[in-house]
């Protein structure tokens, strides 16, 4: 098929995951993305679990995985002159530089964009980062989580009467690369265009704080502060998470309208309490919450999540099973999107990769390369796409250029 | 800035996201809502706590930077009418449910043959086809079905959702990088496309790893309130109590963590805290992936009580001068002041001439050293673009009284 990003080379030194993802998605629609790596100072994904077997390598970490596929790996020392000469050979030939390293790591080794800018004035180059390229912030260590605790993100997790809940999720790192992905593809529309490159600067803490915008406005307007609230929605009742036949198993109810309430009495085979004028209109529902989802909590405990789901589904009323990891293989609606691509690898075996939530008709996203072992490509780059002869190979190879 | 092209937006909810993007590049997106407005504008909070259309501040933030029309497409001549529209348009949005479109005479096909090229993109709860494609969806049902809710909240109560819509939301990113995607391959090669974006499937890439434990291991990993699972036997605590709030702290493992480890302990020495056993610890050879979970637990009692004796923003201060890797918890007011934020004028002040005043604003999702993709200006009221727009298709000022009286505008 064709593919939407044909021929567009990117030189990828993303790490952790929210770099990773933005090239992984690039990688997915046909560009040709190639990860700079070390394997003296891996990224720390590479070497983090779940690994397949039980038994760590460099290249058998799932986590790691499920971020890399559709991309190659060459492994070049930046702390060697010639490490950083043969990037720069590589970004003459390239469209576009990602990076999401701590601000002012790229300059370190002589590959920050002004540089880069000259060897290839209309290089198109994205960093990432937590905190933004300038400002007192910009060298700050630390995590997503910590750009999403800045925007307050973090409060709005868990019970009004508890700490905030961690997620063991990420937020900040899964959003911002699809906002770094949008940037960037203006960007290469105006270079199409004009002939001019561009920085791209896009940062988790900008990003969360954008996404939270009415939010904000509520507190500097109306000088409310929104936390976290349990499962309640201020306008739908019930809406909550109910237990289920058997150990951890739940489904969701969320209740929009007094129709689906009243649906939702029949399908309990209990028309009268559709009828009680305890429960007969959102305020009154809403009035008597915590006894409405005891009654229901009691009549859900005899389903399975998913007979319940389909069950009530069938009659307008929106339900959910609360899936677990297995869903993302096993759940039939994200088999049929293919939510994840099956793929081989040496390391790995059989491995499915999440894969983008969104399909393009005439372009679609496709699996390509399983992800690639440590330095996998470093010779094939060389040769093919720098033309070095093997000798010059051979000689940097010596100088441990390729570590 | 992408200059020249234009969407049409006919999305509600948080899908309406999408085209705002779209108009943060440069796109001229005009949001076209039915007359008297869209449902959105029901939604609260609302500027001043004042229920009213023009006031929901998730308008303000969805529909910023679009221009807006008032069309009524379950009628003949407002079909019609937006066929006209759809003439010279790069980008349609559309988030109604699967098969809608196409009872419209609207479908992809009937689209490109009007327009080409022209880029479709189709938000819905699970896509366009598939076993659930009709099932009736809501944020929390998402949450549940996109494997978020199972990691979240405290284990002794049922799974929790997040106090925001973030699948809807992010299922609007998404949607906008496709948009791109797409729209950079039509500038090359001339040929449009039709985007089909799922927000459940979107929803896994917040769970990180959990598909990789599931997959390697058969572990399910679950909700661990403020702890993280650094092993299936092991939670260390990652949110904690502070004076005044949150701050976010772990202990580490790795050179890095030693070091922050180590600096913590130095500091609760100097405030003549922690007991013998804590301040006997050899930091250096502190393994997080061995550790066990009582000698974890007595670590973090000391870490907890020393923590609740400061406030977030000293904490996080004197951590930064002492190198512990600790971050805060801000409620929504500190993200005002954040110094980060104002040194990088992040804030725009808009002007709202029909409330008489401006409102201060997040003010982009990135910059460039080209351009900042900025708000600009407020979101349209209703029908405030009707008269440019359809004067632009040669709909007369008495003409448009007309539809306007006939409900079709």
């Amino acid at each position: 098929m064709e593919k939407a990003l044909e021929g567009i080379r990117v030189i990828d030194f993303s790490w952790v995951l929210a770099g990773p993802t933005l090239t992984r998605c690039l990688g997915d629609f046909g560009a040709e993305v190639i990860h700079i790596e070390s394997a003296t100072h891996p990224d720390v994904i590479r070497t983090s679990p779940p690994y397949n077997g039980g038994k760590q390598t460099i290249n058998n970490s799932g986590y790691w995985a499920t971020y890399n596929c559709n991309k190659y790996s060459v492994n070049i020392n930046l702390n060697h002159p010639k490490g950083s000469e043969l990037v720069k050979r590589l970004v003459a030939k390239s469209d576009v530089v990602v990076e999401n390293y701590i601000p002012g790591t790229m300059d370190k080794w002589g590959l920050g964009y002004e540089e880069l800018a000259k060897i290839k004035p209309d290089i198109i180059m994205v960093s990432v980062s937590l905190f933004g390229q300038d400002g007192p912030y910009k060298r700050r260590f630390g995590f997503g989580a910590f750009a999403e605790g800045m925007s307050g993100v973090s409060n709005l997790v868990g019970w009004p009467d508890r700490d905030p809940s961690n997620f063991q999720l990420v937020i900040g790192d899964a959003i911002v690369p699809f906002f770094g992905v949008t940037a960037l593809m203006a960007a290469l529309e105006h270079r199409d265009r004009t002939g001019e490159g561009q920085w791209i600067d896009v940062n988790q803490l900008e990003v969360c704080s954008y996404l939270m915008t009415p939010l904000l406005l509520d507190y500097s307007i109306n000088h409310r502060e929104t936390t976290r609230c349990g499962n309640v929605s201020p306008d739908s009742c019930p809406h909550s998470v109910y237990p289920c036949a058997g150990k951890e198993k739940w489904c969701a109810i969320a209740v929009c309208s007094d129709e689906e309430w009243r649906n939702l009495s029949e399908a309990m085979g209990n028309s009268s309490l559709g009828d009680d004028p305890r429960f007969s209109t959102f305020a009154n529902r809403k009035m008597h919450e915590q006894e409405l989802d005891r009654i229901i909590s009691a009549w859900t405990v005899q389903f399975s999540p998913g007979d319940l789901m389909h069950k009530l589904q069938e009659k307008g009323i929106p339900a959910g099973a609360v899936l677990s990891g297995s869903a993302i293989t096993d759940d039939p609606q994200l088999q049929h999107r293919e939510a994840v691509w099956y793929m081989d690898h040496p390391e790995i075996g059989k491995f499915g990769y999440y894969t983008m939530p969104f399909k393009l008709s005439a372009t679609p996203a496709e699996p390509r390369l399983a992800p690639p072992c440590m330095g996998e490509h470093t010779e094939w780059v060389c040769t093919n796409i720098l033309k070095m002869p093997i000798e010059e190979f051979i000689a940097l190879l010596n100088e441990e250029v390729f570590v | 800035m992408l200059q020249g092209y234009r969407a049409l937006d006919l999305t509600s909810g948080e899908a309406q996201l999408c085209g705002r993007i779209l108009a943060d590049l440069g796109v001229e997106v005009i949001q076209v809502e039915k007359p008297g407005g869209d449902d959105g504008r029901n939604r609260g909070p609302f500027y001043q706590n004042e229920i009213h259309p023009e006031k929901s501040l998730w308008g303000f933030f969805l529909n910023a930077n679009k221009k807006g029309i008032t069309l009524n497409l379950d009628s003949k001549d407002g079909i019609a009418i937006f066929k006209k529209l759809a003439k010279d348009v790069d980008f349609i949005l559309e988030s109604s449910p699967p098969g809608y479109m196409a009872t419209l005479g609207l479908d992809y096909q009937a689209l490109a043959s009007i327009c080409s090229p022209i880029i479709v993109v189709s938000l819905t709860p699970f896509g366009q086809d598939g076993p659930y494609k009709n099932f009736k969806a809501s944020e929390l049902i998402l949450m549940a079905m996109g494997v978020f809710m199972f990691g979240t909240g405290d284990p002794d109560r049922p799974p929790t959702r997040i106090n925001y819509p973030l699948a809807l939301i992010s299922s609007a990113v998404h949607a906008s990088s496709a948009a791109m995607i797409a729209h950079y391959h039509s500038t090359k090669t001339g040929k449009g496309q039709h985007i089909d974006v799922s927000a459940q499937a979107g929803v896994p890439w917040f769970t990180a790893n959990v598909g990789a434990w599931w997959q390697m291991a058969r572990v399910e990993l679950m909700r661990t309130g403020p702890y993280v699972a650094r092993r299936p036997d092991l939670n260390t605590r990652f949110i904690w109590p502070c004076k005044d709030g949150y701050v976010i702290f772990q202990f580490y493992g790795g050179v890095v963590g030693s070091r922050s480890n180590k600096a913590l302990a130095q500091w609760i020495k100097e405030k003549k805290m922690g007991d013998e056993y804590f301040h006997s610890i050899h930091w250096d050879a502190l393994d997080l992936y061995k550790v066990s979970q009582d000698e974890v637990d007595k670590l973090e009692e000391i870490a907890g009580a020393f923590l609740l004796t400061q406030g977030r923003n000293e904490l996080v201060e004197e951590a930064t001068k002492r190198g512990v890797i600790l971050g805060y918890i801000s409620q929504t007011g500190d993200v005002f002041q954040n110094p980060q934020l104002l040194s990088r004028n992040y804030w725009k002040n808009i002007e709202h001439p029909q409330l008489g005043r401006s409102i201060q604003y997040p003010g982009y999702f990135a910059k460039s050293s080209r351009f900042e993709y900025a708000i600009r200006h407020r979101a349209p009221t209703i029908g405030e673009h009707n008269p440019e727009i359809y004067a632009a298709i040669g709909i007369s000022s008495d003409e448009l009284f007309r539809l306007n009286q006939a409900g079709i505008i």
